[in-house]
């Protein structure tokens, strides 16, 4: 089975692609080195489209009866007032745009007009090289340093100083750890159950939150902010895994990169966070592999996330699991001594 | 005479994974020689499908002992003399987004209604509907369209004798959406509507989009008549995934009919099973719970109605809990497990959709959530369809979680707390999406999903009856006598509240007699049944579920627990204590 992978590495090199949803204009060039705020591409994400109606002015016209009266053509840019259509003669009627827009249709009847609205910008989220232009929709990067994975995030990112609060990965943030280091950081906690908390953390304020896990209930809240969260191992009491956390906070003090961008396996994006390092060009990434003896690998289940491992053994038919079912699974020896059996659905190996 | 394949490849690629069935025409009739699977491929680190059809079609020749692939891992079609490869092969998906769709008619009550079961047969997620009967406006629709991008658009209305002119006018407005979006990302339009116009309407259309004219989905008020549009519908939908999902296209160019989405063969097997027996007034289900939706599928003398719904065990968990309390899964876990672990645990399965319960707690919470999801999942199809009664020839549940619990027991629980069935009905478990292969198979061939169901891949878990009844608990409610063919006799009866189980063995049938008490009947309605029946056994026996409709379960929780541990017991299923809950329980009082 082709093992599931996660990065937790101190110095590596690897590409993200960033896209418009829509198409939009890309405002970079190949060959550019972008810090994560640089805007990268924008579009118009929620465009209004206004309908003129054109009745009053003319009626029974044939499209092509009323090319000569047409000011603007479809495509065109307009201003507010300018005149699209005009009938001409002594009692010349007009029609005006009622915005500053493009005209997309023009009928007997109706002029159709999107109207400009302040587009969605995108920001490039990471530091690094823009390897690739994909005309009207993004750019693909090139980064290199320390990237650690996560797997949950709330849509948002943000990069700033790495402050970590927690002296264990286990540890709950708490409001007495929150403190004047922490304002316009990224801050880097254990676990988080508490909403009171997470309201201190938004008005401290901070530019980001790295946890290891957070308590499912407070989703809605997380979804709500402004600043990224991110989730490096996943939700309930658990905290974060102890190489992820030992990687971050041997970081501190460096400016990183929180991308809580949601887990899309189909394009590719993932929630990471990432330091940039100046390196030399680094390997590519090792191609896709299979789960074998020896790996390093991350539960991501209950009741052993998120602890880490190594592979010992994987039995060649399906084994029975305490639950009843029966999974080809693999006999891991955790950090802790403890030797246990996880399917091979459930664990992940670390690069 | 019509040619008949002499085998056929039936490969079908889901979100986690990828199965290849291989069934071949010996002595008249088409067997089931073997399914081989694989995790499915479409995403990091490999983003190819193919690959993962590769796999499992590796899996299937090292099951079967026949090479289907050349040196070059090309598929061997047609078979060889050497008895290698395949005659026919075909391929069906689950991966890829929800489509969005947008639909368009005259009346709310007709032809958008039919236009929502029709982009319900495909899990469509419906971003605008027009109707020209409304008030709303034009601008509003155009706005719409430019921000969800529909990517198909079902036109409807009119019946065939009815308006035309409000239809036109309709598509107008859809050639203004067309308009507004870039050529190459405009929607595909469904034209389903008055047939005397729909030339008039592909010629207003097609000089921006691609136009499907397919037959009127209402040719009268009364009628609604949807296969036609499905079957386009699905192909397109099926289209458009190619363009989403990594290697799709260049794997759907290897099969010899167009690629369709899962649900839509699966439907298909249950509108065929549904004309096996002329004679039935009752229809058969078909429910496969997936990762990030589940299928509905209710049949009845060829008339299908096909639901894909947006809510599954894995990705389609969030929008799951998104419309229920938490409450509605706790009530039924059987253990005392706390809410926030109950919450997180699924939370957590959104994330890694295909991981799989490793102790008990975490197969209770998953199992509970399932029972609540196919509850939803019938209460939203009934609702879409306005389908009232629960009662059900035959039922055929498909999905991991169903197929892949650890007994046969564990999935019948399921099935009869999730969908509550009345009446009797005979339930069998589709272990490996086998209906939907065969449903897909039938395009080749249509008397497959006759032959392929005479399969030990579709175990019968056994007959159920389920009386409604308004008898007090503990009450006998059903009396009976069961005549096995041995010629041995058992009587039993049932009582109110409880779960009564008897011996009948796979393929084992017996002569059942039944008496229900004055207040306890075997159909919704009420109407006196014959008392008399030919029962068929399976896994779990012949299965009297004597709970009543809808179930009843105490409020108190400790009372509520051991109820669900005692119909556990009854059906089967030994209990164990919840211990992970109350590790993890000190775990946070002292991890801080």
């Amino acid at each position: 089975m082709i093992a599931s992978q996660t990065t937790i590495n101190g110095l590596t090199g690897f590409q993200r692609a960033r896209m418009l949803p829509i198409d939009g204009r890309v405002r970079v060039h190949t060959g550019q080195t972008v810090n994560p705020e640089v805007v990268i591409a924008e579009a118009a994400l929620s465009p209004h489209v206004e309908v003129l109606d054109l009745r009053p002015i003319i009626t029974g016209l044939t499209r092509r009866e009323m090319q000569s009266m047409i000011e603007h053509e479809v495509g065109e840019t307009v201003e507010a007032g300018d005149v699209i259509i005009s009938t001409g003669g002594t009692l010349n009627r007009v029609l005006r745009a009622t915005a500053s827009g493009v005209i997309r249709e023009i009928t007997p009847t109706q002029v159709l007009l999107e109207v400009n609205r302040r587009p969605f910008q995108m920001r490039a989220a990471y530091h690094g090289d823009v390897v690739e232009i994909i005309p009207d929709r993004g750019v693909i990067l090139q980064m290199r340093g320390v990237l650690v994975q996560g797997v949950w995030g709330n849509g948002q990112h943000a990069s700033g100083k790495l402050v970590a609060v927690a002296d264990r990965e286990n540890q709950l943030l708490e409001n007495d750890q929150l403190k004047a280091d922490c304002v316009d950081a990224i801050v880097l906690a254990g676990r988080c159950n508490d909403i009171e908390v997470l309201r201190r953390v938004k008005n401290l304020p901070v530019r980001g939150l790295i946890l290891g896990s957070l308590s499912s209930h407070l989703i809605p809240t997380v979804q709500q902010m402004e600043f990224p969260v991110l989730l490096i191992n996943g939700f309930g009491p658990v905290g974060m895994d102890s190489q992820s956390f030992r990687l971050l906070r041997s970081n501190q003090g460096r400016r990183i990169s929180a991308v809580a961008l949601p887990w899309n396996r189909e394009l590719g994006i993932r929630p990471e966070a990432h330091i940039h390092l100046p390196a030399e060009e680094l390997p590519a990434p090792p191609p896709p592999r299979e789960y074998q003896e020896g790996q390093l690998v991350r539960v991501n289940t209950l009741p052993y996330l998120p602890q880490i491992g190594q592979i010992e053994q994987i039995p060649p038919e399906p084994v029975l699991l305490p639950s009843g079912i029966k999974a080809m699974a693999a006999d891991v020896l955790l950090k802790s001594g403890q030797r246990i059996v996880v399917p091979l659905l459930n664990l992940d190996v670390i690069e | 005479m019509a040619h008949i394949p002499s085998s056929i490849l039936v490969i079908d690629i889901g979100s986690s994974e990828t199965s290849a069935f291989l069934m071949d025409h010996v002595d008249n009739r088409y067997h089931v020689l073997a399914v081989g699977s694989a995790p499915s491929t479409p995403y990091a680190p490999i983003f190819d499908v193919w690959q993962g059809c590769l796999r499992a079609i590796r899996n299937l020749e090292n099951l079967t002992g026949r090479v289907l692939l050349k040196a070059d891992q090309t598929l061997i079609t047609p078979a060889n003399q050497r008895g290698e490869g395949v005659e026919k092969m075909v391929m069906t998906t689950s991966t890829g987004a929800q489509p969005k769709i947008m639909a368009a008619g005259l009346l709310e009550e007709v032809s958008l209604t039919s236009c929502r079961h029709l982009a319900a047969s495909v899990g469509g997620q419906l971003v605008d509907q027009i109707s020209l009967s409304e008030r709303s406006s034009v601008e509003r629709h155009l706005d719409l369209a430019l921000k969800h991008r529909p990517e198909i658009i079902l036109l409807a209305g009119g019946t065939e004798e009815g308006a035309s002119r409000a239809v036109l006018k309709t598509a107008d407005l859809i050639r203004s959406v067309c308009q507004l979006i870039p050529p190459g990302k405009r929607p595909v339009v469904v034209y389903a509507g008055n047939q005397k116009i729909a030339e008039r309407v592909e010629k207003m259309l097609i000089d921006l989009t691609m136009v499907f004219p397919v037959a009127n989905i209402r040719p009268s008020i009364e009628q609604e008549n949807l296969a036609p549009a499905q079957y386009t519908l699905a192909e397109i939908m099926a289209s458009i995934r190619t363009q989403q999902v990594a290697g799709l296209a260049q794997a759907a160019e290897r099969s010899h009919l167009p690629l369709l989405p899962t649900a839509f063969t699966f439907g298909r097997t249950f509108r065929y099973l549904s004309l096996a027996n002329p004679r039935s007034r009752l229809p058969v289900l078909g429910v496969d719970v997936g990762s990030d939706h589940t299928t509905v599928a209710d049949a009845l003398q060829g008339e299908l109605r096909l639901n894909v719904l947006p809510y599954g065990v894995g990705y389609g968990i969030e929008n799951t809990l998104n419309l229920l309390p938490l409450e509605e899964i706790l009530r039924w876990i059987p253990a005392d497990i706390p809410a926030a672990m109950v919450r997180d645990t699924l939370y957590q399965k959104t994330i890694f959709p295909d991981s799989l319960p490793i102790h008990e707690e975490s197969l209770l919470i998953e199992q509970a959530f399932t029972r609540v999801l196919l509850q939803l999942a019938l209460a939203r199809t009934r609702k879409l369809f306005d389908r009232v009664g629960s009662s059900y020839e035959l039922i055929a549940a498909a999905g991991k979680v169903i197929s892949g619990a650890p007994s046969m027991q564990h999935s019948l629980m399921m099935l009869l707390d999730g969908i509550q069935p009345v009446g009797m009905s005979t339930v069998i478990l589709d272990q490996n999406h086998l209906l939907a292969a065969i449903g897909a198979a039938a395009g080749i061939d249509p008397v497959v999903p006759v032959n392929a169901l005479d399969n030990t891949m579709l175990p019968t878990l056994g007959t159920v009856v389920c009386p409604v009844s308004e008898e007090k608990t503990g009450k006998t409610i059903l009396y009976g006598r069961l005549l096995y063919d041995s010629g041995e006799k058992v009587q039993f009866d049932v009582k109110k509240g409880e779960i009564k189980v008897l011996p009948l063995a796979v393929g084992e049938t017996a002569q059942l007699e039944l008496n229900t008490s004055y207040r306890t009947w075997l159909t919704p309605n009420r109407l006196a049944a014959v008392n008399q029946f030919r029962v068929v056994g399976g896994w779990c026996g012949l299965v009297f579920d004597g709970r009543g409709r809808p179930i009843d379960m105490p409020d108190e929780p400790q009372t509520r627990m051991e109820t669900l541990r005692r119909w556990m017991r009854e059906i089967g299923i030994p209990a164990q204590p919840a211990q992970v809950a109350q590790k993890l329980q000190s775990t946070e009082s002292s991890g801080s």
